[in-house]
């Protein structure tokens, strides 16, 4: 079996967008930009999201030779494949490398000054926005990713970054996608591609430079979907793909996003589609938590005044290096209310991972014992 | 009162006994490389700023390189990014203000060159990029400081090896460990360092450093795949190669060149010859025998090469290297050999399990006990760690 690329298609739709699709594999992804703005109909945006698909399913990719492809993503799509090969197992899924068949080119940008990053009003895209290494000429507001594509939300929150963008005399543009939604069909988790997610769309709108807001620091560089090793090697030849902000924690981009004029008003962190913070979240929570710790304020986030959701359980590794940052923050403020709640929830989460090994350990040493044909699997020998 | 910066001071170039040395005062020490006289070495203040730099951020004082030559633009515009890493990885470091000449871009080498001490890394990093490969560089004095003797003995070792590669070797001394003890910053955090100076030394077009850890395993680390780009120059582009395997693809890799076995020199504990117990000895000949070449590189090692790396990964050190141990052996069809190394792996979570148990649910009290009468450990990534061997 081959994962095919093809059947390009750009439509201009009712709705004032433009609409740039292709058949990854069988399903459509499709991309919907403004329609003035001025796209081309490349391989890049497909072939971005094809490659993981494709090694997911361990099938070689074809690109339809109506979809050149950058000369240099492609020679990026080697050392991608060479990552993700050894990821597999982290990211709980198996990239198997494939061979990729596309016709190349290499182009210039057509949109040599536009820089785009990516600004749904969060900590990590704000602070990258207010600190990126070139001006941003265009901030993208997605839809699709964080926010279901049909959550009436989205609009209020435009609105409100766009009047605040206009203040920064940056324009926002919309794209939407349903990018997240077909990986899943794959079986490939949005943790897993959101680095091609995101580079994806940097490609289909065509701009020069994509910012992509790291999420973490340099100290937590296990395998991620975005991560500063891949993401860069997302670039082609026209559009380069930029990942910022590892050098900084959570709370000290809040502290940076707070010294810019109206930023922390804005701040939309959640992705339950319950309104626009909805407080009680883990990323809410997370940020209420900082903001408090800061002795800073912000409108769009109801009070803080359930400390229970405080002391709730991290779910992974990534949850809990951000409940590590804020005690390690509310130690050196000397909060001890949060301390005591912080530190109810790391416990929790070490208590539940010490559980989690060893029952794994004794599920591994049963299969192992009691079995002529070890079915131990490697990758979990070590853990954690 | 702000903190007095760490200087570098009284640069010196001197030539005698058919070599050159560069020299010059890192705060109270006296550091130099030494190079054999017919290999032209660079004037610049760049190898002043990897060699100056942890200390400096250890110490948290500014650097002052003012009385060095003048430094890359591009590396020193790629100091706030290396300090980051830095400062991230190694909670006791601190971001210092660096005070340095900034020079004219001189223009690029023409040389491909690569770190290479002998052991499987280096080795594999030279085979992959064998085409236009034209100097091996192998260093005593940054993680052993070998005697004449030794280092004489090491080098013809090593030389047999290029030899066999083609590529010829370029022996280059260095009392940097003396540095690096001064300050107790441990090797595994500085070693990057050290070979940065002699890449900005030598100044070749790329210089290669052999990676340690493939993609799935990659930790803080003196030399790392983010790390070591950032230290390029307009005249050298540092290259980190070699993630996309791990280490039993490479040994499998190099056991494909059996003529380079014998020289293969991989031990830790005994610069002239692999002593073929301790943990990487344990760990190397292991994969070769699952490829069915360990004797060239181990002919004195006695007992089963495998139910020897299963004692080793009890005691600890391996945790890195088992899984990928195991994947080879049934690669190879041997899961008899799997099926130890697996038991081995079992008991080695058992043991991490209950540190982590005393951890959690005890507070560390057992540990506690155990380590109480510890000596002041180095500096290490993730803050202070075991004082790594001598």
């Amino acid at each position: 079996m081959t994962f095919i690329v093809s059947d390009p298609r750009l439509t201009a739709r009712d709705d004032g967008t433009s609409e740039l699709s292709a058949s990854l594999g069988g399903e459509r992804l499709w991309f919907r930009v403004p329609a003035d703005w001025p796209v081309e109909m490349r391989g890049d945006p497909f072939v971005v999201v094809a490659l993981l698909l494709a090694m997911r399913r361990g099938e070689p990719l074809r690109i339809d030779p109506e979809l050149p492809v950058s000369r240099t993503l492609l020679a990026g799509l080697g050392g991608l494949q060479r990552i993700f090969r050894l990821w597999g197992p982290e990211l709980l899924a198996e990239f198997t490398p494939i061979p990729v068949e596309a016709t190349v080119d290499e182009p210039p940008s057509s949109l040599p000054n536009v820089t785009v990053s990516f600004f749904s009003g969060g900590v990590d895209g704000t602070h990258a926005f207010l600190n990126a290494p070139v001006p941003v000429t265009h901030a993208v507001f997605s839809r699709g990713i964080d926010m279901q594509l049909d959550n009436p939300v989205w609009e209020e929150a435009a609105t409100r970054n766009r009047s605040w963008l206009t203040e920064q005399n940056v324009p926002l543009v919309g794209i939407a996608t349903n990018i997240r939604f077909l990986g899943r069909k794959f079986g490939l988790g949005w943790n897993s591609f959101n680095g091609a997610g995101l580079a994806a769309m940097g490609h289909a709108l065509g701009a020069a430079r994509v910012i992509i807001a790291a999420g973490h620091t340099w100290r937590e560089l296990w395998p991620d979907g975005t991560h500063p090793l891949t993401d860069p090697l997302w670039s082609s030849g026209r559009t380069e793909i930029l990942h910022i902000g590892r050098g900084m924690k959570r709370w000290e981009k809040l502290v940076a996003i707070a010294k810019a004029p109206g930023a922390i008003d804005l701040l939309r962190v959640c992705w339950q589609d319950q309104g626009y913070n909805c407080g009680r979240c883990e990323k809410c929570v997370r940020t209420m938590v900082l903001l408090r710790l800061l002795e800073l304020h912000s409108p769009a986030f109801p009070p803080l005044d359930d400390f229970t959701l405080i002391g709730r359980r991290p779910t992974d590794h990534s949850e809990a290096t951000f409940v590590r940052e804020a005690l390690d923050l509310a130690t050196e403020r000397g909060d001890q209310e949060m301390v005591r709640w912080l530190g109810l929830a790391l416990r929790r989460y070490r208590v539940r991972t010490l559980a989690g090994n060893a029952k794994r350990l004794l599920r591994d040493a049963i299969a192992h014992y009691s079995s002529g044909e070890s079915d131990v699997r490697t990758r979990r020998l070590l853990e954690p | 009162m702000p903190p007095s910066p760490l200087v570098v001071r009284q640069w010196r170039s001197e030539q005698g006994a058919g070599q050159r040395t560069i020299r010059a005062v890192v705060g109270e020490v006296s550091v130099w490389f030494r190079a054999p006289d017919e290999i032209p070495l660079a004037t610049t203040g760049d190898p002043w700023l990897a060699v100056g730099l942890l200390p400096a951020m250890a110490l948290g004082t500014p650097l002052d390189l003012r009385d060095m030559p003048p430094l890359s633009p591009r590396l020193l515009a790629a100091l706030p990014v290396i300090q980051d890493i830095w400062v991230n990885w190694n909670p006791l470091l601190r971001r210092v203000e660096v005070l340095a000449n900034s020079g004219t871009p001189r223009p690029a080498g023409t040389e491909c060159w690569s770190f290479f001490s002998g052991g499987v890394d280096a080795t594999f990093s030279a085979l992959e990029r064998a085409d236009g490969l034209t100097r091996l560089v192998c260093i005593n004095g940054f993680d052993f400081m070998m005697t004449s003797e030794a280092w004489a003995t090491t080098l013809a070792r090593v030389s047999t090896l290029g030899i066999r590669l083609g590529v010829p070797v370029l022996g280059i001394e260095t009392n940097w460990i003396e540095l690096t003890r001064h300050h107790r910053l441990s090797r595994a955090m500085s070693h990057g360092g050290c070979l940065v100076a002699v890449a900005h030394l030598l100044a070749p077009r790329e210089m290669i450093v052999a990676a340690s850890n493939s993609f799935a395993r990659l930790t803080p680390w003196g030399t790392h795949p983010l790390l070591d780009p950032l230290w390029s120059t307009e005249t050298t582009t540092m290259t980190h190669h070699g993630n996309y395997a791990t280490r039993a693809d490479k040994v499998a890799h190099i056991a494909g060149r059996p003529e380079l076995l014998g020289a293969l020199w991989v031990c830790h504990v005994n610069p002239e010859r692999n002593c073929g117990e301790c943990a990487k000895c344990c760990r190397t000949r292991a994969m070769l025998a699952l490829v069915g070449q360990d004797r060239p590189a181990f002919p004195d090692a006695k007992g089963d090469p495998i139910a020897q790396y299963a004692r080793v990964v009890a005691q600890g050190s391996e945790q890195v290297y088992l899984p990928e141990t195991i994947a080879l052996a049934r690669h190879q069809g041997r899961h008899d050999a799997a099926r130890i190394l697996e038991r081995a792996g079992l008991r080695l979570r058992l043991r991490h399990l209950l540190r982590e148990a005393d951890d959690v649910l005890l507070g560390g009290r057992i540990a506690g006990l155990k380590h109480r009468h510890d000596t002041p450990t180095d500096l290490w990534p993730w803050g202070r760690g075991p004082v790594p061997e001598r």
